[in-house]
């Protein structure tokens, strides 16, 4: 259930990102960081998702990183290559703690 | 006078020391071996500096038992003092086995410094900063970047501490910077009976580098009682000075000064930090604008006290977490330069990965306060 759910999830972006990039040369992009705020609460709730945030890619193109606690062939599928025409890029985080000692 | 010089001079000068004695000692071998020796006076005090480091070595091995059968003298070596004479080093991991340590054995001067374990006279591990040690007791008045923490952390067999990150400007009065989850985070009774509250003592170093004996530590502020999370989007804590205890301007170990004005961070800004595990470290701001949820405890190893979801942090890299560890938070993060760095941001949480920082500009904000620097 758990596989369907960010299956159907990442469908429904990814033809979001398709509609959007289709015209994409008719409307100026949006905001990359409006449209990862946008995508917060869905994104974040995936499963293994541990963060989200704003980098470049080699050639300095803005581009979002969805963040994953471990590599996941099912969280590769289930997150789109791009939102509203901005590049999404999924990379391994890890566990986030506070990193105070004991 | 000898061992203030040596205290005042720090690790470095008795590492160069330990270098000259080793350096005598070849020459020494040289002189005797090569057909074309120097003049005989030379020679001849060559040869009693060299007996002289033979008696003071024999003098050290006889009385290394006795000296470390204290838990926290970690080491002894024969070195040269301030005048070129030979010398009993004594190095110590706490301000009483230094206190504790004889002026003299058998009519030869003892030098006693401050060290972490062993290892951190080799540069590698916990010291960072070429030999400054971030775990050891500091002689007041105290830098920045080492470690620290509540005074009374300590609960479920555990005890807790981070990095006393930076010096901070409030009110007309100089508070400590470093995490909530640092200073403030015990809020229940639980293991420890108490909770942190306004006014408790913040120690120098953390009951982590002290087995956990904070008689071990000095006092060095006192909590302000602000708790900045759950409520706001920075995980910080500020504690006010005990006057005398801490530098004045704000200076952070192996870094030194830092600027007053703080800059915002950039992807590819090459950082670097002052933190008591890794001591300095440096790589780069790979992303920003990180929304992340990180889970607190409600004590020393406590349980689970809230998850917090933060947003508009900044992503460092962290390479197997060598750029940042456990123990570290709390550190100042700042531009890689030399000569006062802007600050950027107070590190707060990781993974082997990467590294995560709350925007010095919140921070500030949040607390009403400025960076105390040039």
């Amino acid at each position: 259930m758990k596989l369907l759910g960010m299956l159907i999830f990442g469908s429904v972006l990814f033809l979001s990102c398709a509609v959007t990039e289709e015209g994409g040369n008719a409307v100026a992009k949006k905001d990359i960081n409006a449209v990862m705020q946008a995508h917060t609460a869905e994104l974040m709730a995936l499963p293994g998702v541990t963060g989200l945030a704003i980098s470049e890619l080699e050639d300095k193109t803005p581009c979002i990183w969805v963040m994953i606690l471990e590599p996941s062939v099912e969280l590769e599928w289930a997150i789109p290559d791009s939102l509203d025409g901005h590049p999404v890029r999924v990379v391994v985080s890890g566990e986030i703690k506070p990193m105070d000692g004991n | 006078m000898k061992r203030s010089f040596l205290k005042k001079h720090g690790l470095g000068l008795a590492m160069v020391s330990v270098a000259a004695v080793l350096t005598v000692g070849i020459m020494g071998c040289g002189v005797e071996e090569t057909p074309l020796a120097p003049t005989q006076s030379t020679d001849h005090s060559a040869a009693m500096l060299e007996g002289a480091l033979k008696r003071t070595m024999a003098t050290q091995d006889r009385h290394t038992a006795a000296l470390m059968a204290d838990p926290d003298v970690v080491g002894t070596a024969t070195t040269l003092d301030g005048n070129g004479n030979p010398a009993v080093m004594i190095m110590a991991k706490s301000q009483r086995a230094l206190n504790a340590a004889p002026t003299e054995i058998e009519g030869i001067p003892v030098i006693a410094v401050y060290t972490d374990q062993p290892v951190a006279l080799k540069g590698s591990g916990g010291g960072g900063g070429g030999g400054v040690s971030h775990k050891a007791i500091q002689t007041p008045p105290i830098q920045m970047g080492t470690s620290g923490g509540w005074r009374y952390d300590l609960a479920n067999g555990y005890c807790c501490g981070g990095t006393l990150g930076a010096l901070v400007n409030r009110s007309g009065s100089q508070y400590v910077l470093s995490n909530y989850h640092v200073l403030e985070a015990d809020i229940v009774n639980g293991g420890n009976s108490r909770v942190a509250q306004a006014g408790d003592p913040v120690i120098q170093p953390g009951l982590i580098d002290i087995n956990c004996n904070a008689n071990s530590s000095q006092n060095v502020a006192t909590l302000s009682g602000i708790k900045t999370l759950p409520g706001s989007n920075v995980d910080a804590a500020i504690a006010q000075v005990i006057p005398g205890m801490v530098r004045t301007d704000g200076s952070i170990l192996a870094i030194g000064t830092i600027s007053s004005s703080t800059i915002a961070a950039t992807v590819g800004q090459a950082v670097k930090k002052s933190g008591r595990t890794t001591g300095l470290t440096r790589n780069s701001v790979v992303a920003l604008n990180a929304t992340i949820n990180i889970a607190y405890e409600n004590e020393c190893a406590g349980g689970q006290s809230f998850v917090k979801t933060f947003t508009g942090q900044i992503v460092i890299g962290n390479n197997g977490s060598k750029f940042l560890a456990g123990g570290d938070s709390g550190s100042l993060l700042v531009q890689d330069v030399t000569t006062n760095p802007r600050a950027i941001g107070l590190l707060f949480a990781g993974s082997s990965f990467y590294a995560y920082a709350n925007p010095i500009g919140q921070v500030l904000s949040q607390l009403n306060a400025t960076m105390v620097g040039n």
